[in-house]
């Protein structure tokens, strides 16, 4: 194998893997997610020559594919639910009322359908730009934006459906941060 | 800082799903190990080569334990694609240009009116699949800031698309010159010469406002600092209070923030200025001499890393002799997926000014509601 190739493949690696594992996670929960993503790197390796610049909305539609061709959707919704419990728990150095709303607005997201969810996080927690969302998604830039457009709407429909969660019993609380922490270890 | 739901959203990510810190290293070197000894496939052989199936999509916990079993958590401030120095750090010609143009900019009038109006033409630009030319794949946004009322109303509608260049033209007469185009490998969609129009509009006290990503919240924008430096410092604070992400992630975002206060936003002559001025402070900022805009006006181009991607480069173009701001393109700065180095991906041009025709529309275009808005 050539050396140019492994040096491309390592560092389209190092500049996208986390990434590609936080779409996947956030798309179908962490019990999947390291088998999705290495599945989505294998691909890459084997088709290294396709890979574009930039190469992330490249591998986010292999990891989608994958996602859809490989895990039913009873069972993606089963394991995203379970991730969605743990993003209700506030982190650390979040005051109290940053945390109800935080978590507010993430119960909001988790009720969206798949397709709006999909937009908003592409969007807002992976930094896509519209026209590399579209990729991802395929559609237009145009039909993007406009998609977008009204997944923001629904989201803060839902957002101003869902009032701040109450404060959650301690006990309750223990049992999550320690799952958080097997979380954490499982990136 | 933003009451934009985007905002909220990105500040709201839970931290395990923060892209930025990089791999924990157990992980790195068992992925790449495995998948970096498997065959690779030349372009020739690849049809027939499937990626495997998973076979234990479900079973918590197996297929976890394999890759990482045992990893610590590793938080870290490293940047693992971080854009590189720039190969001509000291302080060039594009600088030189920005401070120029900041001196320009702040003596224009400042200009009075109910709304700030801009109207902005985008286009992408794509290569036709099986064709040798490329089109531009235009569309129109005008928006109308009432500043005073903290107010935003915006329009959106689809141009059609037209053959990229004159060589492209030529091209695509050469072919038939057709009508449509089919970009469903591409952006997933048939385009036409003759677009869609109108696509939306969106009024104020509708539940989301459409701004730009990255956008500054209106009300903030008569507080900012017009000494750049400070601006720098103000702009970075209200990053870090909505993003969670490291200091050179805080740091684009400053960039993005900056380019958006020197083109679009109803900033001063003051505060534009000292938008361009901070920018000039940014490593790599090139000189790109005269050149005209999408629109044929003549003026000048600064080029610099995109802030968005650093696979791409930034131009900004400014009007002689005012140094007000016509228009951005984004360029390719490396080569593939069909992309030339130097290649343009897309521009913008806008015109922009303060009025008080209000804008033709007080209601939101109707929402079709949650079922069938997924083209898939």
């Amino acid at each position: 194998m050539p050396d140019d190739d492994a040096d491309r493949f390592t560092a389209i690696y190092d500049g996208c893997r986390q990434r590609v594992w936080a779409y996947v996670v956030s798309r179908a929960g962490r019990q999947v997610a390291d088998e999705v993503v290495n599945e989505t790197f294998t691909v890459a390796w084997r088709r290294l020559d396709d890979v574009p610049e930039p190469p992330l909305p490249w591998l986010l539609v292999v990891a989608r594919n994958i996602l859809r061709d490989s895990i039913r959707a009873e069972a993606r919704r089963a394991s995203f639910a379970a991730e969605v419990m743990s993003w209700a728990q506030p982190a650390e150095a979040d005051i109290a009322e940053e945390v109800s709303e935080r978590s507010a607005l993430l119960k909001a997201l988790a009720t969206l359908p798949e397709d709006d969810r999909e937009l908003l996080i592409l969007a807002a927690w992976q930094g896509l730009t519209p026209a590399q969302a579209a990729v991802v998604v395929g559609c237009s830039p145009l039909t993007l934006r406009v998609r977008l457009h009204r997944a923001r709407r629904r989201l803060e429909l839902a957002a101003s459906a869902c009032p701040p969660a109450e404060e959650a019993a301690p006990a309750h609380r223990v049992s999550t941060r320690a799952r958080i922490a097997v979380g954490k270890e499982a990136r | 800082m933003n009451n934009d739901v985007l905002h909220r959203l990105t500040a709201a990510r839970p931290a395990h799903l923060d892209p930025d810190p990089p791999t924990p290293s157990p992980v790195r070197d068992e992925e790449l190990t495995a998948v970096m000894t498997l065959p690779r496939t030349t372009r020739k052989g690849r049809a027939v080569v499937r990626p495997r199936r998973l076979y234990h999509p479900l079973l918590p916990g197996l297929a976890l334990v394999t890759a990482t079993a045992v990893v610590a958590v590793v938080v870290s401030d490293t940047a693992p694609h971080k854009p590189g120095p720039s190969p001509s750090a000291a302080l060039g010609s594009g600088s030189q240009v920005l401070l120029a143009a900041a001196a320009h900019v702040e003596r224009q009038p400042a200009g009075s009116g109910t709304y700030w109006y801009v109207q902005e033409t985008f286009a992408d630009r794509h290569k036709v699949p099986g064709k040798n030319y490329s089109i531009d794949v235009r569309g129109e946004r005008r928006w109308w800031t009432a500043l005073a009322e903290n107010k935003r109303w915006s329009q959106l509608l689809g141009l059609g698309a037209r053959p990229a260049t004159r060589a492209d033209e030529a091209a695509w007469k050469a072919d038939g010159s057709p009508r449509s185009w089919d970009l469903r490998n591409v952006t997933g969609t048939i385009v036409t010469h003759a677009g869609q129009g109108e696509i939306e509009h969106d009024a104020p006290g509708g539940r989301a406002d459409t701004g730009m990503m990255g956008d500054l919240p209106l009300r903030l924008l008569p507080t900012l600092p017009t000494d750049d430096k400070a601006l720098r410092t103000r702009l970075f604070a209200l990053a870090d209070k909505d993003h969670n992400g490291p200091k050179w992630t805080l740091d684009r975002i400053v960039v993005q923030s900056a380019v958006l206060l020197a083109t679009t936003l109803p900033s001063t002559p003051a505060l534009r200025a000292a938008a361009y001025r901070l920018l000039a402070a940014e490593p790599g900022v090139r000189s790109l001499g005269n050149i005209k805009d999408h629109t044929g006006r003549t003026g000048y181009a600064v080029a610099l890393p995109s802030p968005y991607d650093p696979n791409l480069q930034l131009r900004l173009i400014f009007a002689k002799p005012t140094g007000m701001p016509l228009g951005t393109e984004m360029v390719s700065t490396r080569s593939g997926d069909g992309r030339s180095k130097g290649g343009l991906l897309s521009y913008t041009t806008f015109t922009m000014k303060w009025t008080n025709q209000a804008p033709p529309f007080t209601i939101d275009t109707p929402d079709p509601g949650p079922a069938g808005t997924s083209d898939r």
